[in-house]
C-alpha cells in the first residue's frame, strides 16, 4: 500500500492551528495553581509554630524561674558585718557549725554590700562590688570582673568549662554593716564531709572563675551515623497520572485522577551526616536546639501497596482534586503492586527542637530533599514515581531519645546513641502523605569553646 | 529564553513562563485535538485537559526529543481518554471484529485544502477516525494502536483500511465549488 495518500493528509493536518478559548487558559492556570499553594502550605506551616514556640519559650524564660543551683551548704557567720545566719551556711570565722559539712572558702566582701537574697554565688576580685549575685543575669558582671574565687571546696555545675568553679552559697537576705568584711579562711580540717568530691587542683589556690551566662548559645558540629527506617502504611491521596505511559507507545491505560492508596512501604538504610548545631538553656529543664545539616541515606525499599485508583475519570466532587463538570466519578483499576528499589536521599535539613533534660528531644525539621534512583523498580504496577529525582521541602517533627551522657561542656566531644521516631508530612510531585520515621545510631557533638 | 530555561521556570511555578509555553503550542495542539473530536468545544476540553498533564508532568520531560512532539503525545492519549469517557464517542469507539477490508492503493492527489481535509476526517464514525488519526497522523503502528484501543491488530489495520477508503470517495466527491467550511 503507498504511504502517498498518508502523507499528503498528514501535511496538510499538521498545518492546522486553531486559536483556542481564553477560557482554556483561565482553566488550566486555574487547575495548576492549587498545587503550588499547598506546596508553599505545607513548607510554610511550620513557621508559625516554630515562632509561636520561641516566643513562648522566650518570654517564660525572661522572667520565669532561673535555674536553681545546688548550694553549698555551710554559714556565713561574720559577727560584726552579719546580722543573721542561720542553719546551712558558711562560718567565715573558721568555726563550721553542725549543719555546715563543707569545704573551706575563702571569702571577700564590702561594705557596699548590703543585701543579698537566696542563692548566690560568692567570688572575690578587685572591684568587688557585685560579687554576691542572685540572680543568672548578676552572673554575667561576674564573668566581666574577672572575679577569682580562693576556693577549698567547690561545686562545679554543668556550665562550668571544666576549668573553674562557682562556690554557690544559699543565705537567707543578709544586711552587712559598714565595716568591710574580713577574709576569712575556713580550717578544711573542720569540714565534716565535703559535699562533693573535689579536684585536687582546686583546693586551697585562688583560681580564676570563668562562668558562663547561663542562656548563652553553644555552638558546636555534630556527625552522625546509623540506621535508619520508614514507612507510610496510612492512606495517601495521590494526584497523579498513574499508569499514564506518555511516549511509551502503548498508550494510556488510565488518565490523569486521583487515586487513594493504602501501602505498606517499609525502607530501611543506613544514613550519615554532618551538621552544625546551636544550644541554649531554657527556663529549668529545656534546651532549644537549633540544627543545620546534610544528610545522605542510602536505603533498599520493597514496597507492597493497594491502589483504588480513580484516575480513569474526572473527579468533581471531591476537594483536592477538581476537574470539568462534565466528568463523572468512577471508581476503577484496583491493584496491587510491589516494587524492589535501591535509592538514595540526599536532604538538607533545617530543624528547631527542644529536649527536656537531655532525656528526650521533641523538635521539628524540614528538609530540601533530593531523592536519588540508583535502581528501578520492578512491579507489576509502574508508576511515575518509579523514576526520576525530586526535591521538595517536606516538613517534619519526631521525638527523640537519646542515650544522652551530655555535658554541654565547651570543648568536649560528646557521644549520643540515639533512638529517634518522627512523623514526616511529605508532599511532592502532587502526592500528600505521612510517614513514619524511625533511626537509631550514633552521633558526636563538638561544642567549641 | 530558549526551551530549557522556559520549562525551568515552569517548573518553579511562574505564571508567565507557563503562559509562554501555552501561547507557543496551544493554536497547533488544538488542531491536533479537532481530528479526535466532533467540535470545537470538545477539542478546547481535550486541551485543557491535555495542558493540565503537561504542567504537571513537566518535570518527566527529559529534554529527549522535541518538546512539542512531547506535548502532542500528551494530547493524543488525552483526546483518547475523553472519546473513552464520554458516551457519544464510546459508543462509537467501540470497534466491532469485523471481516477484512480489501486493500486499496488509490493515491488520490489531494487538492482541497486542510479545514476540508480534517472536517472530513471529522465525519468519520469515532472508530475510525482514531484510528485514521493514530496510524496516518502519528504515526502508530497497527500493533500499538491494537494495544492503545483494547483491539487487535487485524482489527485496527481493517477499519484503517475502511476509514481510508472512505476518505478517499469524499475527497473524489467533494464538489469543488463547495463553499468555504469553517471550524465548527
Amino acid at each position: 500500500m503507498s504511504e502517498k495518500f498518508e502523507s499528503q493528509i498528514k501535511s496538510l493536518l499538521d498545518e492546522v492551528q486553531l486559536e483556542p478559548h481564553d477560557a482554556v487558559w483561565q482553566q488550566v492556570r486555574k487547575e495548576i495553581r492549587p498545587e503550588k499553594r499547598r506546596k508553599r502550605f505545607v513548607f510554610w506551616w511550620l513557621l508559625p509554630v516554630v515562632l509561636a514556640g520561641g516566643g513562648l519559650v522566650y518570654f517564660l524564660n525572661g522572667d520565669g524561674p532561673t535555674k536553681k543551683a545546688e548550694p553549698v551548704v555551710g554559714t556565713i557567720e561574720t559577727p560584726k558585718t552579719v546580722k543573721e545566719a542561720k542553719v546551712g551556711e558558711v562560718n567565715t570565722t573558721g568555726a563550721q557549725t553542725e549543719q555546715s559539712p563543707v569545704a573551706p572558702v575563702l571569702i571577700t566582701a564590702t561594705k557596699s554590700q548590703k543585701k543579698v537574697y537566696g542563692t548566690m554565688v560568692l567570688s572575690q576580685g578587685p572591684g568587688n562590688k557585685g560579687d554576691f549575685i542572685s540572680s543568672t543575669k548578676s552572673r554575667k558582671k561576674v564573668q566581666q570582673q574577672s572575679p577569682q574565687v580562693a576556693t577549698g571546696a567547690s561545686h562545679s555545675n554543668q556550665e562550668n568549662d571544666g576549668g573553674g568553679a562557682d562556690v554557690v552559697v544559699n543565705v537567707p537576705p543578709v544586711v552587712h554593716e559598714d565595716a568591710p568584711v574580713q577574709v576569712a579562711q575556713v580550717d578544711s580540717s573542720s569540714v565534716a564531709k565535703p559535699l562533693a568530691p573535689m579536684d585536687s587542683t582546686l583546693a586551697a589556690t585562688t583560681m580564676p572563675v570563668k562562668v558562663r551566662a547561663k542562656s548563652a548559645w553553644r555552638l558546636g558540629v555534630t556527625v552522625q551515623l546509623g540506621l535508619a527506617g520508614k514507612s507510610d502504611p496510612l492512606i495517601s491521596m495521590t494526584k497523579s497520572m498513574e499508569n499514564f505511559s506518555a511516549g511509551s507507545g502503548s498508550g494510556p491505560t488510565s488518565g490523569i485522577g486521583s487515586t487513594i492508596r493504602q501501602s505498606s512501604h517499609v525502607k530501611q538504610g543506613l544514613l550519615y551526616g554532618v551538621g552544625l548545631v546551636a544550644e541554649r538553656d531554657m527556663l529549668k529543664h529545656f534546651t532549644l536546639r537549633a540544627s543545620l545539616g546534610y544528610q545522605h541515606q542510602s536505603f533498599s525499599a520493597v514496597t507492597e501497596r493497594v491502589k483504588d485508583s480513580m484516575a480513569t475519570s474526572g473527579l468533581i466532587s471531591l476537594p483536592w482534586y477538581k476537574s470539568t463538570d462534565r466528568y463523572s466519578l468512577h471508581i476503577l483499576d484496583v491493584s496491587t503492586g510491589m516494587s524492589v528499589k535501591l535509592y538514595g536521599n540526599r536532604s538538607m535539613k533545617l530543624g528547631l527542637g527542644a529536649s527536656f533534660d537531655n532525656l528526650f528531644v521533641i523538635g521539628a525539621k524540614t528538609r530540601r530533599n533530593e531523592s536519588i534512583q540508583n535502581g528501578n523498580a520492578s512491579s507489576a504496577n509502574m508508576s511515575m514515581d518509579a523514576t526520576g529525582s525530586y526535591r521538595t521541602w517536606q516538613p517534619h517533627i519526631g521525638l527523640s531519645l537519646p542515650v544522652n551522657f551530655y555535658t554541654k561542656q565547651p570543648g568536649m566531644f560528646q557521644l549520643s546513641p540515639y533512638l529517634r521516631y518522627g512523623i514526616r508530612a511529605s508532599g511532592n510531585q502532587g502526592s500528600a502523605g505521612n510517614k513514619h520515621l524511625s533511626s537509631f545510631g550514633i552521633s558526636a557533638t563538638y561544642f567549641f569553646k | 529564553m530558549d526551551t530549557r530555561q522556559l520549562i525551568e521556570a515552569c517548573l518553579k511555578g511562574k505564571e508567565a513562563a507557563q503562559k509562554q509555553l501555552y501561547d507557543a503550542y496551544a493554536k497547533q495542539m488544538l488542531g491536533v485535538c479537532y481530528r479526535y473530536t466532533k467540535s470545537v468545544e470538545d477539542a478546547e476540553d481535550v486541551l485543557q485537559e491535555g495542558f493540565i498533564r503537561v504542567f504537571r508532568s513537566l518535570h518527566q520531560y527529559k529534554g529527549e526529543g522535541e518538546l512539542g512532539a512531547w506535548i502532542r503525545r500528551i494530547m493524543v492519549n488525552a483526546a483518547l481518554n475523553f472519546l473513552k469517557k464520554h458516551q457519544a464517542y464510546r459508543d462509537e469507539l467501540i470497534i466491532k471484529e469485523e471481516y477484512m477490508h480489501p486493500v486499496s492503493d488509490a493515491n488520490p492527489v489531494i487538492t482541497l485544502e486542510a479545514k476540508e481535509i480534517i472536517q472530513m476526517v471529522r465525519q468519520l464514525p469515532a472508530g475510525y477516525q482514531a484510528i485514521f488519526n493514530l496510524y496516518a497522523i502519528e504515526g502508530y503502528s497497527h500493533v500499538e494502536i491494537g494495544k492503545i484501543l483494547g483491539i487487535n491488530e487485524s482489527t485496527s489495520r481493517s477499519q484503517y483500511m475502511r476509514a481510508r477508503n472512505l476518505l478517499i470517495s469524499w475527497i473524489e466527491q467533494f464538489p469543488k465549488e463547495s463553499k468555504k467550511m469553517n471550524y465548527v
